[in-house]
């Protein structure tokens, strides 16, 4: 079966693209922006550029079709005045590409993300919980499970929804805690960490991700599950990273309110998928520590 | 109707009242303005002497199972609050935003609490919910902007859409005299009539504390909705085909509590508007 993966060039998708290839399956991969078109992933792929808030291309062939959707624009933003051109990014493209398809798409692979629950007090969100989306971004990405789930129950296709906690590795933006931690360590500078004592988040590598969107493409199972590796808190990742960069010195917690915590409960993935993160936060970093160096 | 009902008895009020919508509706003393918010540029403002804004446009017609309802569902519901909040001026003090009882779900537990946990099974209870959200995050972007969400239960009378089985059970009492109900006798229901919904809105907009509230009619069963419309006509036979069904009703205290407020038609006498009304359309 051909796989379509939107949002193709982004952290996750220039990592699910090969990762797809390699099992045998034809992609045809769609990215916003041409420059980033990657020929050398071999004859199995196809890039095109296509930017879906203006419009989905049709899909030639005949063949059954499986799409994975990571576009999406990504925001921190609660401004209201910012939701309609982030559903325009990712729910509605997504949800009329699914249509076009018609009986061709048998399965949908839909990357939303852990904002949907909002910020927890303690352990660890699970797919039951009720939802409280954090900003415009989580919204979105809550109305496109909506939208989705609607739509697969009158077209009959799968929809494997996964709800994935904050993605780091290679080609993931500079601007993330994690990366600020790795700049100061490396760097020889003090490592602060904005937040409480027991503040904490959940981290995974894009290694993780990839596999875990490949077990949903290979199972094929209709499903929300979220894809973390539960919590840790925010000093010890910070301490982590001093860890990595050869620091013996702890970090310091400044013990002011930096939002809040987030984690997620990945019980459901192991059992529907067989899902289990295998990248530590402390083999991450490591392998993060040279290209951030690199840019220094 | 909703709109209209409350425009009017917030002039006689004394407030100075706009409406917008994409359809032309005179409402004495409101300046009616026709504009089609999802059509607004980002630049768009409430009027600048603007201090509340009510916010009912929005779509309750179930949603095709195609893409295409199920996408103007979503930008009828969710993407038109997204930019009502937007086009608030600093001067807008107030913004209450009409949800439903349907953003409780099929597994909340009658009468629902506005925190009884909410998870909405429907798709029109899922975009009202992301409604809910998007006023949520526009409170906590600019705090001094008063949110009031009102959950209306199921609002009927002159104008409202013939949705709900009340209206169901008036067409076959009409045409047969009798009626036959899917349910059994004593599933709970809750129906507000429109002129109490207007009333709420209204004191939603005038004073009631930030925050949600449920406004619902108090609730009743299908056997006393049955005998009001039957009290409407010499015979009426009833006939309940049993089976299980999950209560629908709010807990309307916290409202109450707050403003007052009590519906003041009852279901003997809404429903009897109802009745003459439609057997005036059918003569």
């Amino acid at each position: 079966m051909r796989w379509i993966v939107t949002g193709a060039t982004g952290l996750i998708g220039r990592h699910l693209v090969p990762a797809i290839a390699a099992t045998g399956s034809r992609v045809t991969a769609w990215s916003r922006t041409a420059a980033d078109v990657r020929p050398g992933d071999g004859p199995l792929v196809d890039f095109r550029n296509v930017d879906l808030a203006l419009a989905a291309p049709p899909v030639d062939g005949e063949d059954d079709v499986g799409v994975v959707m990571l576009a999406a624009q990504i925001s921190g933003s609660k401004d209201p005045a910012d939701l309609p051109g982030l559903l325009e990014a990712d729910a509605l493209p997504h949800t009329a590409l699914a249509a076009s398809l018609g009986s061709r798409l048998k399965h949908v692979v839909y990357a939303s993300s852990c904002t949907v629950y909002g910020y927890i007090d303690h352990g660890a969100s699970r797919e039951a919980d009720p939802l409280r989306p954090l900003n415009a971004y989580a919204i979105e990405k809550a109305a496109a499970e909506f939208m989705l789930e609607g739509l697969a129950r009158t077209q009959g296709f799968g929809l494997s929804v996964l709800r994935i906690a904050q993605v780091y590795g290679p080609g993931a933006p500079d601007a993330g805690a994690l990366y600020g931690f790795l700049d100061a360590a490396v760097s020889g500078q003090p490592v602060v960490v904005n937040a409480g004592p027991g503040a904490f988040r959940d981290y995974i590598h894009v290694d993780d991700v990839v596999h875990a969107i490949s077990l949903a493409i290979d199972a094929r199972a209709s499903c929300t599950v979220n894809i973390g590796t539960g919590p840790i808190r925010i000093a010890d990742a910070a301490r982590v990273a001093l860890q990595v960069s050869g620091r013996s010195d702890d970090p310091q917690v400044l013990a002011r309110s930096s939002g809040g915590n987030m984690a997620l409960d990945w019980s459901l993935a192991h059992d529907r998928l067989g899902f289990e993160p295998t990248v530590s936060l402390e083999t991450g970093l490591a392998r993060e520590l040279a290209r951030v160096a690199q840019s220094m | 109707m909703l709109g209209a009902a409350t425009a009017a008895r917030l002039v006689a009020a004394g407030h100075t009242v706009h409406g917008f919508d994409r359809i032309e509706h005179a409402v004495a003393g409101v300046t009616t303005h026709r504009v089609d918010l999802l059509g607004i540029s980002s630049a768009f403002r409430w009027p600048d002497d603007a201090e509340a804004v009510l916010h009912l446009a929005g779509t309750w017609q179930s949603p095709t199972s195609d893409p295409r309802g199920l996408t103007a569902h979503l930008r009828a519901n969710v993407e038109l609050v997204a930019r009502s909040l937007a086009a608030c001026a600093p001067s807008v003090r107030r913004f209450v935003y009409v949800s439903s009882m349907s953003v409780y779900g099929r597994d909340a537990v009658a009468p629902y609490c506005e925190d009884s946990p909410l998870r909405p099974d429907s798709f029109y209870g899922r975009t009202k919910w992301l409604g809910e959200q998007v006023c949520r995050m526009a409170q906590d972007l600019r705090p001094e902007l008063e949110v009031v969400i009102l959950r209306l239960a199921q609002v009927y009378g002159p104008g409202t859409p013939p949705r709900v089985v009340l209206y169901d059970f008036i067409a076959q009492a009409l045409a047969n005299q009798s009626i036959r109900a899917q349910c059994g006798p004593d599933l709970v229901r809750d129906h507000l009539y429109l002129t109490d919904a207007a009333e709420a809105l209204a004191l939603a907009i005038e004073r009631v504390p930030p925050g949600t509230y449920n406004v619902g009619g108090g609730g009743h069963t299908m056997a006393e909705l049955a005998a009001a419309i039957g009290s409407a006509f010499p015979i009426t036979t009833t006939i309940f085909a049993g089976g299980s069904g999950v209560a629908k009703m709010v807990d309307s205290s916290a409202f109450a509590a707050a403003t007052g407020f009590s519906p003041r038609t009852s279901l003997e006498h809404g429903v009897r508007v109802e009745v003459d009304r439609m057997a005036g359309e059918r003569r």
